[in-house]
């Protein structure tokens, strides 16, 4: 009974903290702009962090390293360094973001300026890496995260043309306003959004966290395999709200006001409350696990000791990586540049640096000599190897596309 | 060496892996190994050696000179005195290698020392357990 | 270090260029012209749209006073922003004199946008039902528009 009930609260918390802020403003800006003509991008990237995530929670249970740690064993001090410094860039880039998204829904909740929300939130994400337990935070965050299948009620409340969204899904075709290029910008933006290396420096290190073993394995895939797809579904029905209510309007999302708008739509003040609690927790969650996920890759390239299980004076170097991150978080959203823009950035340059990640965690998830009888099967292999190529062709292309598309004009 | 019947590549199973002491606590990678001859003519790892000071230079380049020139001015060091850890206090080698000794024992952790003495017991909380 | 140092001067010869070209006046060739105005449009139909439906909701007790001025404030910064820039283009000299509408429409949006924040922001019902019919005409006018120039 106990254990059911540890599975139910993994699965529940993984669905919660899939949604990130990078994902509400994807998705809603892609349903308000091509409808559900993107949405297979969704499920390819969901099925993407799904297959990295396994493999990387595997090699965690089984060799108790996380994810940086291997990188540098694997790519040598040099090139292990480099991926350290991009990779870091970008998941500051996201934590910015979720920050500056916390502020947002604050502003949203309060009408109070975004900005004077800003060094209150920074100071409250730091006593929460500073204070709170690791497993009280992820369960918590994780839970009130499940407020955003509001946008999964609205959807129906709305009683859209399920057959017409089902065909705009089906068929690889786009609004005739739209270009192609913005199409491929928005499906590499959507792409990134879905599969953040942050994610997986946040799942490995906390499976290092929570001290799995070989035996966790099961409960670790259950998370993987149940909780994210359902996240992605939020994903999805946050998309749809937009297509059906905002698209036809021709209100095409700029801010986080705008993401929400469709709930009040369908579902009053009261839905509308449930999806700013949602919109809070999303960020709130994801603010910490990108915070957490700072401190552990560089240390884990170090070997600094790291970690919410010990106390933060045996972690030095770690905490004070946190503390100085937050400090640059509010320094740059005190500049007051846009959090939502932030945000288009970070999925895009997600996109970028995921191959950094990815091929590293994947040799090692096929070599026995960390992983002895838990190598990589010949599905995992398979699917590994497929998204291989699709993580690199959306890094080589991510780039190129947002300066050819003027970030998606 | 505890196992003395496996053989070990000191490129593959020591350098770059991460240092576990006693207690699972982790010290540091391996950023470098000391090698001596020995009196029979071949040669042996006797020490893991850490820190930037040996990484720097192992790492080589515009980085490499960077990162010894900033480690020999903060630690007050030069790179003849590098973190040293005897192999006669590590106790296995597996995915990790673990020490037979705490890291409290062990003079390598300068920088910690340094942040957890000027910064992180200053805040409030630093030496609580993290709460429910 | 003869590398270094060239890859050095050509380092500062391409920031040179890129900080100059930032300094240049906006005259843009007529198609850019064209392309500006038809993004600044779809920009304005969002945020009208955008306004429109907020106060929509607002009307019906459906929307949260605060989150409904903060949507509009926001609608309403970034639309300012976009119309601004847009006048700052200068138009080149033999263009379509329908783009003269141009102005005047995206300035009408702006200004109708910071009607309804104000409205919101003091809360006066009385004057919603107006406003909701002013911002429907004008996103008329403004789909209208969007299709000319396409």
């Amino acid at each position: 009974m106990k254990k059911l009930f540890a599975v139910a609260l993994g699965i529940l918390t993984a669905i919660g903290g899939f949604v990130d802020i990078g994902d509400l403003v994807t998705n809603a800006q892609v349903g308000s702009r091509f409808g559900m003509s993107l949405a297979w991008v969704v499920v390819v990237g969901v099925l993407g962090i799904c297959v990295f995530a396994e493999m990387s929670g595997r090699v965690a249970a089984v060799s108790g390293r996380a994810t940086f740690d291997l990188i540098r064993e694997r790519l040598g001090p040099r090139l292990g360094l480099a991926n350290l410094l991009a990779s870091m860039t970008v998941t500051l880039l996201t934590f910015v973001a979720e920050i500056g998204g916390i502020a947002l829904a604050l502003a949203l909740a309060t009408s109070v300026y975004e900005f004077l929300w800003v060094p209150f939130t920074a100071l409250a994400v730091w006593l929460v890496l500073w204070r709170a337990k690791f497993s009280l935070m992820e369960n918590v965050f994780g839970l009130l995260g499940l407020a955003l299948v509001v946008f999964a009620v609205a959807l129906w409340q709305l009683g859209p043309d399920w057959g017409d969204l089902w065909h705009q899904a089906g068929t690889v075709a786009k609004p005739g306003s739209e270009d192609w290029s913005t199409y491929a910008y928005y499906g590499v933006a959507l792409f990134g959004a879905a599969m953040t290396p942050y994610e997986v420096f946040f799942f490995s290190s906390g499976g290092v966290e929570e001290h799995w073993s070989s035996r966790s394995i099961a409960t670790m895939r259950s998370n993987v395999f149940i909780g994210f797809p359902l996240g992605g579904l939020l994903s999805l029905s946050i998309a749809g709200c937009a297509a059906v209510t905002l698209l036809p309007a021709g209100i095409s999302v700029d801010t986080l006001g705008q993401v929400g708008l469709p709930v009040a739509l369908a579902l009053g003040k009261i839905g509308l409350a449930i999806a700013l609690l949602g919109f809070f927790a999303a960020t709130f969650g994801a603010a910490c696990e990108t915070g957490l996920s700072l401190g552990y890759s560089i240390a884990q390239y170090f070997g600094w000791q790291w970690g919410k299980y010990v106390r933060p004076r045996e972690a030095s170097r770690f905490h004070v990586v946190i503390l100085i991150s937050t400090v640059l978080a509010v320094a740059v959203l005190l500049t007051t540049i846009d959090p939502v823009l932030v945000t288009e950035f970070s999925v895009v340059f997600s996109a970028v640096a995921l191959p950094l990640t990815y091929f590293p965690i994947l040799v090692v998830a096929n070599d026995p000599d960390y992983m002895g009888e838990h190598t990589n099967g010949r599905l995992a292999n398979f699917l590994g190897s497929v998204y291989l190529v699709v993580v690199l062709v959306a890094s080589i292309a991510a780039l190129p596309l947002m300066i050819w598309t003027k970030m998606g004009q | 060496m505890t196992n003395p019947g496996r053989r070990l590549d000191a490129r593959l199973h020591l350098l770059d892996r991460q240092i576990l002491d006693v207690d699972g606590r982790m010290v540091a990678s391996v950023d470098d190994v000391e090698i001596q001859r020995r009196a029979d003519g071949t040669f042996a790892v006797t020490a893991l050696l850490v820190g930037p000071g040996v990484l720097g230079p192992r790492m080589g380049g515009v980085t490499g000179r960077t990162m010894t020139a900033v480690w020999e001015r903060l630690a007050h060091k030069d790179r003849t005195e590098p973190g040293r850890i005897d192999m006669s206090e590590v106790a296995d080698i597996g995915s990790a290698i673990t020490l037979s000794v705490r890291r409290e024992r062990l003079s390598v952790a300068g920088f910690e020392t340094w942040v957890r003495e000027r910064v992180i017991e200053k805040i409030p909380g630093a030496f609580h357990e993290p709460q429910e | 270090m003869i590398g270094l140092s060239r890859w050095r001067s050509w380092a500062a010869a391409v920031l040179i260029v890129l900080v100059a070209s930032g300094c240049t006046t906006a005259t843009p060739a007529p198609d850019a012209y064209r392309a500006r105005t038809k993004l600044a449009v779809t920009d304005a139909i969002s945020h009208v749209a955008t306004a429109q439906k907020v106060l929509e909701a607002t009307r019906k007790n459906k929307i949260l006073g605060p989150y409904a001025l903060v949507t509009v404030r926001a609608s309403d910064e970034t639309l300012g922003t976009v119309v601004g820039a847009y006048l700052e283009l200068y138009p080149p000299q033999q263009l379509d004199p329908r783009f003269t509408k141009a102005s005047t429409l995206l300035g009408d949006a702006s200004d109708l946008v910071t009607q309804t924040r104000i409205a919101l922001y003091r809360d006066d019902r009385a004057d919603f039902p107006g406003l909701i019919k002013d911002l429907d005409s004008l996103s008329t006018k403004l789909e209208r528009f969007e299709k000319e120039l396409s």
